[in-house]
């Protein structure tokens, strides 16, 4: 395993005027090693955000101690490194864009990380590039749909060249394409980068995309794997309220059936490849 | 007609070079008790044609009918027609102002001037339709409630205003499979038993297939399908190029028909596509 970039120590978070016999995080331990990709799936309320607010210092455990590539969040001196390391990504991108024009947007973060004008411009010339946003550059992004808007706010973090991405159902508000789009792109920049990827979903065929799928309810981590063992043991992600993959949906319906489809179907593919060589001949 | 547009425009920052044209042209038609799912990419203009049926947006050329009658610039006559033609934004819980569930609820039914015995049995009976506890939630903050929780108090804010048609901006946007599912169970339930005319515009298809018995697609601010759901969803090829994509069960059913399953139409559902894959095996097992 590669050096851990995130590591979690007994933490315990209790939101002020919160009670603290139900804390939003009641005991949690985990390592994350450097570029992995994670997906943390759980119902509303199971501390999933909250979590992930721990890893760029937005919050600071109650008890137990986050270590961010080594560097404690609780020390107010490694804010700026720990924020530098790990870029977030809300679910809500109206509240991430703060300037009059997409490429002032983009360039917003640079320019507090006290970068040469011509490095920031070719930065975010860059990140409009990889998002497709060139088109857009002079635009005043509160005009963009929020398909674009959430493009911009990821352009805006991809520019600071983070080596942790953290993401908050980022794909709540798009359009399946756009969906696809950005997931897509987060894939590339996992892949060709090695970029870290954290990402809080609720929809198990974006879980799919995970090497490790972590599953929390009631503050606590329940299951820890990767995706093929995971969201594929529907009777614990139906008694949390959750839901499987539809691949894996079905290949469970058709077991019942008389089907002997192998473990770990998690992709539509997976399934249709089962289904037609050892199905009927036609 | 009891909901009708012709020909709505609307273009945001007119005479700037920003100028937007978002709905080029709406011709719709939705009728007293229907349910409808409006789909569209990010930027089709789904949000913008939600806030012109309640009067929130004024098309920039066109004009709404209610009943018949062209909903004008009267201010009184405005305010009528957001009471009965209750708009539920994206994130609604984000809106929160008040103290107490109570006073949240409360904050339209106050404004029609109410009494408070009125206000009180309106907060009560909004509550109840969307299955929360009355006697326990109201005295309690509503920012304290879970994501989904939050969501019905939304919902219930906009009932107590006991509106004939509801219009919802991606209702189920950040909610988990359960919360999304008790909503959808909800919604139906209202219009089914209720008779409340429902459009929704979503990006979860699934929700689309399920609930709604109208499928409008909008693109670059146009109509440009409009059907029952199977119709919509068996045309997967043009709903890919505009933006859009199918259920993935529908997916999944498209990709074995291309393998030699026999299917017509579209299949929205798991226990469907077991029928026919189980129908599928018993044939060939025949032969």
């Amino acid at each position: 395993m590669s050096q851990p970039i995130i590591e979690v120590e007994a933490v315990e978070y209790v939101y002020p005027g919160g009670d603290a016999e139900t804390p939003a995080l009641a005991g949690i331990d985990l390592t994350i090693a450097q570029g992995e990709y994670l997906a943390v799936i759980g119902p509303n309320g199971s501390g999933k955000t909250t979590l992930l607010k721990h890893f760029n210092a937005l919050l600071i455990p109650t008890a137990g101690r986050v270590l961010v590539d080594g560097y404690p969040t609780a020390v107010e001196e490694n804010l700026p490194l720990i924020r530098t390391c790990c870029g977030m990504i809300f679910q809500n991108p109206d509240n991430q864009l703060v300037a009059t024009t997409v490429a002032e947007d983009v360039a917003f973060g640079l320019e507090n990380m006290a970068l040469a004008p011509a490095e920031i411009r070719r930065r975010v010339a860059e990140s409009l590039r990889t998002l497709s946003l060139e088109h857009l550059a002079d635009h005043p992004p509160h005009l963009l749909s929020g398909g674009e808007k959430q493009r911009v706010a990821i352009a805006g973090i991809l520019a600071m060249r983070p080596r942790c991405l953290l993401m908050d159902e980022p794909t709540a508000m798009l359009d399946p394409v756009a969906r696809v789009e950005v997931l897509d792109t987060v894939r590339q920049l996992h892949r060709e980068q090695g970029i870290t990827v954290i990402h809080v979903t609720h929809f198990p065929e974006e879980a799919a995309r995970a090497r490790r799928v972590l599953v929390m309810d009631r503050g606590k981590v329940v299951r820890d794997g990767p995706p093929q063992a995971v969201l594929t043991d529907l009777e614990m992600l139906h008694s949390l309220g959750l839901q499987g993959p539809v691949a894996a949906e079905l290949a469970f319906a058709l077991r019942e059936d008389g089907f002997n489809p192998p473990p770990g179907i998690i992709h539509g593919r997976e399934l249709v490849e089962f289904l037609c060589s050892s199905g009927p001949k036609h | 007609m009891f909901i009708r547009t012709e020909a709505l425009t609307h273009t945001y920052m007119p005479g700037t070079p920003y100028a937007t044209t978002a709905l080029r042209g709406v011709d719709l038609e939705l009728e007293r008790g229907s349910c409808t799912a409006l789909l569209g990419p990010s930027g089709s203009g789904k949000s913008t044609l939600l806030q012109h049926l309640n009067g929130l947006l004024k098309p920039t050329a066109g004009r709404l009918l209610v009943d018949g009658r062209e909903v004008g610039e009267d201010r009184q006559e405005l305010l009528q027609l957001r009471r009965r033609i209750g708009l539920v934004f994206q994130m609604p819980e984000q809106q929160f102002f008040a103290e107490t569930v109570f006073d949240e609820v409360a904050f339209g039914p106050r404004n029609l001037g109410l009494d408070h015995n009125a206000v009180e049995a309106r907060v009560k009976q909004a509550l109840s339709q969307v299955g929360l506890d009355y006697g326990a939630i109201k005295d309690r903050s509503p920012f304290l409630f879970s994501a989904g929780q939050k969501r019905l108090i939304a919902l219930a804010a906009v009932l107590a205003l006991r509106p004939e048609a509801l219009i919802l901006d991606e209702p189920t946007a950040g909610l988990d499979p359960s919360g999304r599912r008790r909503l959808i169970e909800l919604l139906a339930g209202l219009n089914r038993e209720k008779g409340l005319t429902i459009l929704l515009a979503t990006h979860d298809l699934d929700q689309a297939a399920l609930l709604a018995e109208r499928v409008l697609v909008l693109n670059r601010g146009r109509i440009v399908m409009d059907g029952p759901p199977e119709e919509i969803f068996s045309a997967g090829e043009e709903l890919r190029r505009i933006g859009l994509a199918l259920p993935a069960i529908t997916e999944i059913m498209l990709a074995l028909k291309q393998r030699g399953l026999p299917l017509d139409g579209a299949v929205f559902s798991i226990p469907e596509a077991r029928r026919v894959i189980n129908r599928w095996r018993k044939q060939a097992a025949k032969l």
